[in-house]
């Protein structure tokens, strides 16, 4: 791989608030650009369609809807040189999304170093909960949650066993090591362990939910889940937290207030127009979350999502849930328009 | 709102009324209807050749014997009398495509309930010159119909339209706060939105009618076809799909310019090498499960009848009808098959979302007790 890539340093990048971030950002953007424009024979076909070749500023690059990890190998270089994928969840028989890792250290770096950035990892004990996984030995979920409990020189941080309580054994061991407790979890595995198996957390523990909210049982809210959640481990809602991060990405945000997801630095969004995803909507306005992820640097860091966000001028953005288009083909009596 | 009947009328001669009033109404020269049909053409989105044709199919479905059929089928005597104080139905009729409400309105005043109809601004003329000529032959039948919800009379019993899981509570939000409907008033919602076609045997099969199940009124409505199962690819010898598309095109003046989402998708096509056809504004790509959140986008999927049979079970209510070559059956599916050639051309008495209309009203709105 070309060496005149500016290198992504982790460890020092600019926080999102100050003013280094937007042109340090810009440079390895750019950088990240010109070479996936060259070296990625996808994304490079997508622009010469769009005639989009040149970079001006990320918000203007046309994102690759990430249905393309579908039905493509989305690469810089040739299979044999990427060390491993991952595969999104999906039910058997049907296609799923692969990301293929040329480079693991560098995702083992941005989890963890964007992690370190929210929460103090070597103070934390990680116990994660997550119920379908077994069926996907390729996700990126599980191999992140392996990566962060490598991190703890304790070595109580484990996989918890499905449908069954938390052992209170655990529990004292966790206490007795000094570390604070934190339980990562899809929203609705979380919600199984607290109607089954109900238990009173440390004050101290965090609860991380990663999403998940819509499931062939049911869809609630993020405030009502994370209300539930903060009644079922008895712990006060400023300490149920939330994950956003997919298969196609190697970055993550975090959400500590229940509203706004604040993305590590080197992640940005990048709100699109669902009309035209050419065009970016305004700060405050909903539209399709783009994603423009640095570290994604071997595959494509100029992702199109099918989710809702908006976005706000610190750079934080919220998710408000899939895209439906409401312009159906069939009669839909329009209140507004009939 | 009440209405009485004063003189008793047989369902026969009821029916004998209506399809009088469809006739003429039909009749080339009628003055009204063609005023609207030129207001249609020049104020609305549509062009003259869907409006055209759905005025022609209706002349050669809506006929007195298809009515009598229709109503013996939902449980109706053509012997017994109307209801001398019929119930009220409402019906908020959608305007995405030409008359879109007529099979409603038809069933309503069949039934021998009161109609009620909230007219689409979309497509706000031709109904009207029909629901005037009825007014004119059937005397006894008093109906009401304006654009504004507000300007209508309150407390029907029953309401139907079309509708998705977001404008459903929103419709629902409005006639309460507009008192349209009573507290008990039962509610016909029909949400498929597209339909799907499968094709098995080729010989049997013709492209020029999968073209116009596609393009008429430019892809929209329910009966129009979203998903195509085949077991031959896009680009394969035996689609002559492209070229059937193109001489439709041209041959009824559909519209050529896609727009930017779809361009969009056209270019991530490019990229990922995928068989794709552009038809007007429509694009049909080759995928392996439809994605059906564009509605500019025709999915065309390879695949056997137990690859249709899944789909159309997992994309459950969201599909209308399964449409097959000639006389194919389609035995353990759930969704009915019709012959592809009634796409755009259904019986009156066709069934949206599995439902006779005409029965639902007898059933629910006449049959209940508190009418």
């Amino acid at each position: 791989m070309p060496s005149s890539l500016t290198p992504i340093d982790f460890s020092s990048f600019p926080r999102l608030d100050t003013t280094d971030a937007d042109h340090y950002f810009e440079k390895v953007c750019k950088d990240n650009f010109d070479f996936q424009k060259t070296q990625n024979p996808v994304f490079r076909s997508f622009l010469t369609h769009l005639g989009r070749l040149d970079f001006s500023h990320y918000d203007s690059v046309p994102l690759l809807p990430i249905e393309a990890f579908r039905d493509a190998k989305i690469m810089t270089s040739d299979p044999e040189d990427y060390e491993l994928f991952f595969q999104s969840s999906g039910t058997t028989g049907m296609k799923r999304n692969r990301h293929f890792i040329y480079d693991a250290s560098l995702y083992k770096n941005s989890l963890t170093y964007g992690f370190r950035r929210f929460y103090p990892l070597d103070d934390l004990v990680i116990l994660a909960y997550t119920p379908g996984y077994a069926e996907n030995p390729h996700s990126s979920l599980i191999w992140m949650l392996q990566a962060l409990m490598r991190e703890d020189s304790s070595g109580v941080s484990c996989f918890l066993p499905l449908e069954k309580a938390i052992p209170q054994e655990l529990l004292t061991k966790i206490a007795s090591s000094g570390k604070k407790l934190m339980i990562f979890g899809a929203a609705f595995g979380l919600l199984d362990i607290i109607e089954r198996y109900p238990i009173r957390l440390p004050s101290q523990s965090f609860i991380m939910e990663t999403g998940g909210m819509k499931t062939h049982r049911r869809e609630v809210s993020r405030e009502a889940l994370h209300q539930k959640l903060s009644d079922g481990f008895g712990l006060p809602t400023s300490r149920i937290h939330s994950e956003y991060g997919m298969t196609e990405m190697l970055s993550q945000a975090y959400c500590r207030d229940g509203v706004w997801f604040e993305p590590v630095p080197w992640l940005r969004v990048s709100i699109r127009n669902p009309e035209n995803p050419l065009e970016n909507v305004p700060d405050g306005e909903a539209g399709l979350l783009g994603i423009i992820d640095l570290a994604n640097r071997y595959s494509c860091s100029f992702l199109l999502t099918q989710d809702i966000g908006i976005r706000r001028e610190d750079g934080k953005f919220q998710v408000l849930g899939r895209y439906k288009n409401a312009n159906l083909r069939g009669c839909n009596f329009l209140i507004d328009h009939d | 709102m009440t209405n009485i009947i004063s003189q008793p009328i047989t369902y026969r001669e009821h029916a004998r009324l209506i399809a009088k009033a469809v006739k003429n109404w039909l009749e080339y020269h009628h003055p009204e209807r063609r005023q609207a049909i030129t207001k249609t053409v020049s104020e609305t989105a549509f062009s003259k050749q869907d409006v055209t044709f759905q005025i022609r199919h209706l002349k050669d479905s809506v006929r007195l014997e298809v009515m009598e059929q229709w109503l013996e089928e939902a449980g109706y005597r053509l012997d017994d009398y109307l209801p001398q104080k019929p119930p009220a139905m409402l019906a908020l009729h959608a305007g995405n495509l030409p008359l879109a409400g007529f099979q409603d309105v038809i069933a309503i005043l069949l039934s021998g309930a009161r109609y009620t109809g909230k007219i689409s601004r979309k497509d706000p003329f031709l109904l009207p010159t029909f629901l005037q000529e009825v007014s004119r032959n059937c005397s006894y039948i008093s109906a009401e119909w304006a654009t504004q919800l507000e300007q209508l009379s309150g407390g029907h019993h029953g309401i139907m339209f079309t509708g998705s899981e977001d404008s459903i509570p929103l419709v629902r939000q409005r006639v309460e706060e507009l008192e349209l409907i009573q507290k008990q008033a039962k509610w016909l919602v029909r949400r498929a939105h597209f339909s799907m076609a499968y094709i098995e045997r080729l010989e049997t099969f013709t492209f020029q009618d999968l073209a116009e199940a596609i393009l008429r009124y430019d892809g929209k409505g329910c009966r129009s076809v979203s998903v195509i199962v085949a077991p031959f690819g896009l680009n394969s010898k035996f689609c002559t799909l492209a070229e059937k598309l193109e001489n439709y095109i041209k041959t009824h003046g559909k519209k050529a310019a896609i727009s930017q989402k779809t361009e969009y998708q056209r270019a991530l096509n490019v990229a990922l090498g995928r068989s794709h056809v552009l038809a007007g504004h429509l694009l049909i790509q080759e995928t392996e499960w439809p994605d059906v959140s564009n509605s500019d986008v025709i999915h065309w999927i390879v695949g056997d009848r137990t690859m249709a049979r899944r789909i159309s079970e997992t994309l459950g209510e969201q599909v209308q009808s399964v449409y097959v070559s000639g006389s194919d059956k389609l035995n353990g599916f759930s969704k009915p098959a019709e012959p592809l050639h009634k796409a755009q051309m259904p019986d009156l008495n066709w069934k949206p979302d599995g439902k006779d209309t005409l029965r639902w009203i007898r059933e629910q709105i006449l049959a209940s007790k508190y009418t």
